[in-house]
């Protein structure tokens, strides 16, 4: 038994050491280099855990520590790498990428109309295939055709894939058709001509060795007859094989398809750049520098910020790839002195202070006076009150704000304006969530009725908590009701609650549903270049400016945001743990 | 004690607070139950109440175009269907097919039972209407003596206007339809003459159809006459009856119509017989007619000339006392108008002329300006000349100063003339002061002899010429003076004769206003009289029409014609209040003929869809097999079956749709009233009946309620099942033993919750696409990934249950330890056990928290069917069907009422866990 548990133990260090090394070389090789550190830091402490007799406790921990390395500090760690570039819309990929992607754009060479050549003309095609059963299978050739001259091409061999399984590049061989045969590499192909038309090619038979295979003609976009059998040809052979192929004959010229006649006819196409290298002088050095080069106008593309830049005839510039790059503290000074920038932001800092304080305010009177009222000993029916007073708690909030926002503040349809505003007091609509005041309204309304019930509770329980001989007391000494409150209560009370109270501000400060799902931020900010609201609080800022990309995503600076709101949240937090005094059993 | 005993005020206070603040959730519960769209609607509540919208979420029925749906995906195979067998496909698509069947057969049903509450309906009306109508005909004489008595009243005590305005109606109608029932007793009151000149053409005519039919009879009696021309005979009467009866029977018509195209044909049967006699009478027969064609023509012809008399007398006073003063009024008005716009001008032309004046001015000004300087040059040139005057005398003998000096007196006198020529003029303005140039200048001209004699002083040579120079710079200036000043004269004038032509007008316009404003009085009147005229024909109309009532039809049409007169003069309604209880079962009764002749319409169009339906469906039975066949071997197929019951569905679904559930609306509104309380359970049952039907038909929202509220219960209910075993693991250590890195571990994990998450998105986000590729169980867009997502949620938590373990003494485990037991064994045995509660909370917590999560689910989700509950219900709000606010307050409630459950059960010990986090959940 004591043997068993010793090889039990061993071989489960050794798999699960095993596991994470091999995990974060993956990983380093997939470019999550955080998350393979955070793997690595896991793989240390599996091993202290285990082999040191100290690391005892950390048995325990060990899956909280992991699950906590992979999805809460692998995250900070990628927030804070973030805040320091312009990840974003247009540098979401890393240089790189850009490169190489840049590398394989190839143009075809039908806008060159200033001279009409072999080369500006486009190929015909034809596809031939071969059946099964009377079906057709996605075994196929194609005849090309230019200026009179006929190739045979193979059916393309996909190199490459994207995530969904489709060719993101794939190559085809070709040869010239002579006296009805060609050879490409180790096959041998001979067409069958039509016995009415000469010209008009039926079929082709692959010769080898073993067998012959036929290849019957299946579909052109010249010939009408072949229709039916467009769609077949459009979503299993152009999607899967034609789309992003390139045929390359003996000569070494590229066809691909062209964005002049789509998937009909196939252009003679080169590379679009080339990388070389440009000597320049500063400052009486001459220094190399490699660039890319535009094939068509021989001239440098530019780059800066994170942009390649291309210039054309004209002279004017246009980006034609981005990259995600380090930009220092930008992030955080525009934040404060772009006026584009700052002005929503100050505007939405503002509001949030507002909001979260106003939304304990309310919540607290509200709960407060509930929880003296029934917090009164003769009062019957006490526990029937306050369940039901509980239940906008209780309700899953999500809920709740959707309901206030499609039942009752829709401005045509809502309870509110159809039945409040307009019949019984008889004034106009108002225009709750698409007006700046009335928005931030609504928001605190909806606020204050998902909030009060836990406020009451709370200090409901804080009341209790007083002896009543305190008061009785006080009575004998002639205190007034109001003096009783004011003297006994509200100190006794604010001593347990007021944490509670810093901890509402917090969470409200932070109160991403209350606003996203009742006003998603708007009415929208007029000048401003992201999109911010006037309800907007920090943080449904931030996830805007990350997701909502109708101008553009900008995660750099949604990450520097979130590092100032964790910086204000931890701060706020700090004084009410200093309220509180929850760190003081943590040196026990 | 504090407090008193009784608490009548803080019960209110609270049970008023409660309404307030429960409201939303009474309108969550009614909305849904609700059977109209609450969004559409005008009321709070409604009485219609259905459990439709449950049964919808939670069933999800199939009705008729979701089974046309689904056959037409189980015949192409669609994704669900791959991989099935020809057999299990032919199986679930006979299966659709018996749905389908069932679903027709239960819209018959359906039909043929609310077709016998109709019946009943019908009996009812049966009834109700003889009742009515007995009741109509004994009360109505009452009604019309009141009419009557209202009406020659008011005719008598009209306003002149009114009765020429009521007059020139009843004879516009007269020329346009001739004299019909409905006017009859209107021209009899109003034009007795006219109407006796109608009765004797009324007369005439009948005479002579009685009189042809009498001399018809002896005509057929004579034996040779055959059966054919019995027949052609007969018809030929029949045709003149014809033709009188649609009135306006004259001469001509009776020759064209009759004798041309009717009698001539029978002349030549007539004479082919060759009976003499016969062909007398026939002749006779043909001449009585014609006389007295003739004689009704002459009749006619008065009775139109009286009309056209009447109409010219009628006329003339209705262009004497209303159409000439309303024509009077606008003519004033338009001259009013006129003035105006005059008015207008002249004050644009009078700032054009005074804005040039003012230019002019400035000119003026600028010149005094011009000479201002020169003056001060002169005067200063004055001074050094008169400084000489003491010196002895120097005479010049240099030709060129003599010259000079010559010229500049010559300039100064020509100047000085032309000064005076100005002010002379009669011009010249009083802001233009030349006293001081004159003066100034004289100085040259009266001291000439003096300053000749000092001309040899090269500086006093100098400053004369200064003179020289004034005349340079004045001379120019001064034909433009003069121009500018006869034309500021011109001007002044025209801004004179601007300002009378003004006043003028104005006065025109002032007197003219307040005679339009006594016409206007008038004319005011005047229009209440057209109005009153024409209620008060509308009211002669109503009374006719009273007067003639003897059947059902003509009461009903009545009581429309009285409803819409009272709609059309709400004032009226005050005037005959005691009849409309007799009047109101008369509309009810006839919604409720609208109601059953709706059901009955609907009826035969649904009996006919579904007959064609089950037709199509039978055909598409048959040949399912082979369509099944066909599309396994690979071929496109489209089933015209299929399209043409989803085309016939869709084509007759709009119509029926719309005016069941009218009729239905209908049958709950009539059930309100106590007219029909002894039916009105049947009105309430066919209202649902209709309802019910429709449901089988309607198109409904594609919604997936149960499969998200599935995939969020296994969410949460794992998320907290591993929230609850990782913390407990981890939080132990933390409590119970001393190891490095303990106190700088607790920081850290209060520092991590704080961390915003919303960037963390991101990199959640791309780890997942990550994972997914390994382990496809925990990829982006499923349960597992967003479960797994969900565990980051540790630190709160584990800070919950350290606290919750230091509660938890250590004597147990260190005595448990004496006995031999290993930490891990104290750990499972003594404190887990211990910590029951807390672990309860913990998982409550994070099982809701988990429910309530909508931020990451989101962006993980892609696909509506992977939705969690939160993620589901927004976008089905925010989507295409924002105004199904039945299904989505069903949907609200259905998700809310279990957490309300168990929070308000776990109520103590939440709130314990909450404070304690400091943090709402």
């Amino acid at each position: 038994m004591r043997y068993f548990r010793k090889i039990f133990f061993w071989v489960f260090l050794t798999l699960s050491n095993a596991f994470l090394l091999w995990s974060s070389v993956f990983l380093f090789n997939s470019a999550m280099e955080g998350l393979a550190i955070a793997l690595i830091a896991a793989l240390f402490i599996v091993d202290y855990a285990f082999l040191n007799p100290k690391g005892y406790p950390y048995r325990y921990t060990l899956p909280a520590l992991i699950l906590l390395f992979i999805l809460t500090v692998f995250p900070i760690y990628f927030t804070i790498k973030v805040a320091f570039t312009n990840y974003g819309t247009g540098h979401l990929l890393t240089r790189e990428q850009v490169v190489e992607s840049l590398l394989k754009e190839y143009i075809t060479n039908e806008n060159s109309s200033d001279t009409v050549t072999k080369a500006a003309e486009p190929y015909s095609y034809r596809i031939f295939m071969r059946s099964e059963n009377f079906l057709p299978t996605t075994d196929f050739l194609l005849i090309l055709e230019n200026t009179g001259i006929v190739y045979v091409a193979e059916k393309p061999n996909i190199l490459e894939r994207d995530q969904n399984g489709l060719p993101l590049s794939a190559t085809s061989r070709m040869s010239e058709l002579k006296g009805d045969q060609a050879i490409i590499g180790e096959n041998a192909y001979s067409v069958i001509r039509s016995t009415q038309d000469a010209n008009k090619i039926i079929a082709i038979n692959q010769i080898s060795s073993a067998r012959t295979t036929q290849y019957a003609f299946f579909f052109s976009f010249e010939d009408a007859s072949t229709a039916p059998n467009q769609k077949y040809a459009i979503s299993e052979i152009f999607l899967n094989y034609l789309e992003k192929a390139d045929f390359t004959n003996l000569q070494g010229e590229t066809l691909r398809f062209g964005s002049r006649y789509g998937f009909r006819k196939l252009m003679q196409a080169e590379k679009k750049y080339r990388l070389d290298t440009i000597t320049f002088d500063q400052g009486g050095k001459v220094f190399q520098r490699t660039v890319f080069i535009n094939n068509r106008t021989q001239r440098p593309l530019e780059e800066r910020d994170g942009f390649f830049y291309e210039t054309d005839d004209q002279g004017s510039q246009s980006i034609v790839g981005g990259y995600s790059s380090f930009v220092e503290f930008q992030n955080f000074t525009k934040m404060f002195t772009d006026p584009r920038l700052s002005q929503p932001f100050l505007m939405i800092f503002s509001w949030t202070l507002i909001w979260a304080a106003l939304s304990v305010l309310f919540t607290f009177t509200i709960g407060l006076g509930l929880a003296l009222m029934l917090n009164n000993p003769g009062l019957k029916g006490k526990v029937i009150y306050r369940t039901l007073l509980i239940i906008p708690w209780a309700i899953p909030s999500f809920i709740s704000v959707l309901v206030w926002r499609h039942g009752f503040f829709n401005e045509t349809y809502g309870v509110l304006n159809k039945f409040l505003v307009t019949q019984l007091f008889g004034l106009e609509g108002i225009r709750w969530l698409n007006n700046d005041f009335w928005a931030k309204v609504s928001c605190l309304i909806v606020n204050t009725w998902l909030g009060f019930p836990y406020m009451m509770t709370v200090s409901l329980g804080a009341l209790q908590s007083i002896p009543i001989t305190y008061y009785e007391a006080a009575c004998m000494d002639g205190a007034g009701p109001f003096r009783r409150f004011g003297k006994i209560t509200m100190p006794l009370l604010m001593t347990s609650i007021a944490p509670l109270l810093v901890g509402s501000f917090a969470f409200n400060f932070n109160n991403f549903v209350g606003i996203y799902l009742l006003t998603n931020g708007g009415p929208e900010m007029p000048n401003s270049i992201t999109n911010a609201g006037s309800t907007d609080i920090l943080i449904s800022y931030t996830y805007k400016l990350a997701f909502e990309g109708s101008r553009g995503q900008n995660f750099g600076y949604a990450a520097a945001i979130t590092l100032f709101i964790f910086l204000l949240v931890t701060g706020i937090s700090a004084v009410n743990f200093k309220i509180s005094g929850t760190f003081e059993e943590v040196n026990r | 004690m504090v407090g008193s005993k009784h608490h009548y005020f803080t019960h209110l206070g609270l049970i008023l607070i409660l309404m307030v603040v429960l409201f939303p959730l009474f309108w969550v519960f009614t909305t849904s139950i609700r059977r109209d769209n609450a969004a559409f609607s005008t009321e709070l509540v409604s009485t219609r109440f259905t459990f439709q919208h449950y049964k919808e979420l939670i069933f999800k029925p199939k009705n008729i175009p979701t089974l046309i749906a689904d056959m037409k995906k189980a015949v192409n195979i669609s994704e669900e269907y791959k991989g099935k067998s020809e057999a299990q496909i032919q199986g679930s698509l006979t299966d659709l097919i018996a749905k389908f069947e069932k679903i027709l057969a239960s819209t018959d049903e359906y039909l043929n039972n609310t077709d016998q509450d109709i019946q009943k309906m019908n009996s009812f009306y049966d009834v109700q209407q003889k009742l009515v109508l007995d009741q109509f005909m004994r009360n109505y004489p009452a009604f019309l003596s009141q009419l009557q008595k209202f009406t020659q009243d008011t005719i008598d005590s009209m306003a002149e206007e009114v009765k020429i305005l009521l007059d020139s109606s009843i004879l516009e109608k007269i020329a346009e339809t001739g004299i019909l029932p409905d006017n009859q007793t209107l021209v009899e009151l109003r034009f007795p003459e006219l109407y006796s000149a109608f009765v004797d053409v009324t007369q005439k005519t009948q005479t002579l159809l009685n009189a042809t039919q009498e001399e018809l009879k002896i005509l057929l009696a004579e034996n040779s006459v055959t059966p054919a021309v019995r027949d052609q005979l007969n018809n030929s009467f029949f045709t003149l009856k014809g033709l009188i009866a649609t009135g306006g029977f004259t001469y001509t018509k009776w020759l064209r119509e009759i004798s041309i195209k009717v009698y001539n044909p029978l002349n030549g049967v007539i004479q082919a017989i060759a009976d003499e006699h016969l062909t007398t009478l026939w002749e006779l027969y043909k001449e009585n007619q014609k006389n007295s064609a003739r004689e009704i023509e002459q009749f006619l012809k008065d009775f139109n000339t009286k009309v056209l008399q009447l109409s010219t007398i009628i006329k003339a006073l209705k262009a004497e006392k209303i159409d000439n003063p309303l024509q009077n009024l606008n003519a004033l008005n338009q001259a009013q108008e006129a003035r105006t716009v005059l008015l207008n001008q002249n004050a644009a032309q009078k700032l054009k002329n005074s804005v040039e004046i003012n230019t002019i001015e400035n000119r003026i000004s600028f010149f005094q300006q011009q000479i201002d300087v020169q003056i001060a040059f002169q005067v200063q040139a004055e001074g050094i000349i008169r400084t000489f005057f003491e010196k002895p005398s120097f005479i010049s003998t240099d030709a060129i100063v003599l010259e000079k000096w010559n010229s500049i007196l010559v300039q100064t006198n020509a100047l000085l003339a032309t000064l005076q020529t100005l002010e002379n003029s009669p011009n010249f303005p009083d802001n233009l002061n030349l006293n001081s140039l004159n003066k100034s200048l004289r100085f040259i001209v009266d001291n000439k002899e003096k300053i000749v004699s000092y001309l040899g002083y090269v500086a006093l040579s100098d400053s004369i010429s200064v003179y020289a120079n004034t005349y340079l710079q004045l001379v120019p200036l001064f034909g433009d003076v003069e121009g500018s000043l006869s034309e500021r004269t011109k001007k002044l004038a025209q801004l004179d004769s601007l300002n009378a032509e003004y006043e003028k007008i104005e006065k025109e316009r002032i007197t003219e206003n307040e005679r339009l404003s006594v016409i206007s009085i008038e004319a005011v009147k005047l229009q209440n009289n057209i109005v009153e005229a024409k209620r008060n024909y509308d009211l002669l109309l109503l009374k006719n029409q009273l007067s003639t009532v003897t059947n059902w039809e003509l009461v009903s049409a009545f009581v429309t014609s009285y409803t819409a007169y009272q709609d059309a003069y709400p004032a009226e309604k005050a005037n005959f209040p005691s009849f409309i209880a007799i009047f109101e079962p008369v509309s009810y009764l006839n919604r409720l003929k609208e109601l059953t002749e709706d059901f009955a319409n609907q009826k035969n169009v649904i009996n006919l869809l579904t007959k064609t339906l089950r037709e199509k469906e039978q055909e598409f039975e048959q040949r399912s097999s082979l369509y099944i066949s066909l599309r396994m071997k690979g071929s496109q197929i489209k089933v015209q079956e299929l399209t043409e019951i989803e085309d016939g569905y869709l084509k007759a679904y709009e119509n029926f749709s719309f005016s069941l559930n009218r009729a239905g609306r209908r049958a709950t509104d009539l059930a309100k009233i106590p007219f029909f309380v002894t039916v009105k359970n049947d009105l309430k049952n066919i209202d649902k009946q209709i309802y019910d039907l429709v449901q089988l038909w309607n198109k409904k929202p594609d919604q997936f309620f149960m499969q998200w509220l599935l995939n969020s219960v296994i969410v949460a209910v794992l998320t907290a099942f591993f929230t609850v075993v990782v913390c407990a693991l981890g939080a132990y250590p933390f409590s119970r033993m001393r190891f490095p890195g303990r106190k700088y571990g607790l920081l850290f994990l209060v520092l991590l919750q704080m961390f915003p998450s919303i960037m963390a998105m991101v990199a959640l986000y791309s780890l997942l696409r990550f994972t997914g590729k390994i382990f496809p169980m925990i990829g982006l867009d499923t349960i597992g990934g967003v479960i797994f997502i969900y565990l980051g949620g540790l630190p709160f938590n584990m800070w919950l249950l350290k606290g919750y373990f230091d509660t938890i003494p250590d004597s147990m485990e260190e005595s448990a330890m004496i006995d031999g037991a290993t930490r891990f064994q104290t750990f499972i045995k003594i404190v887990l056990p211990l910590a029951v509660p807390i672990l309860a909370v913990v998982f409550i917590l994070c099982f809701m928290g988990t429910f309530n999560e909508f931020v990451l689910a989101r962006i993980m989700l892609q696909n509506p069917k992977n939705y969690t509950f939160a993620v589901g219900l927004q976008s089905f709000a925010n989507g295409p069907f924002q105004m199904e606010w039945g299904l989505f307050t069903a949907a609200a409630l259905i998700g809310a009422i279990p957490m309300v459950i168990v929070f308000l059960f776990m109520q103590k010990y939440l709130v314990s866990g909450l404070t304690s986090g400091a943090v709402k959940g």
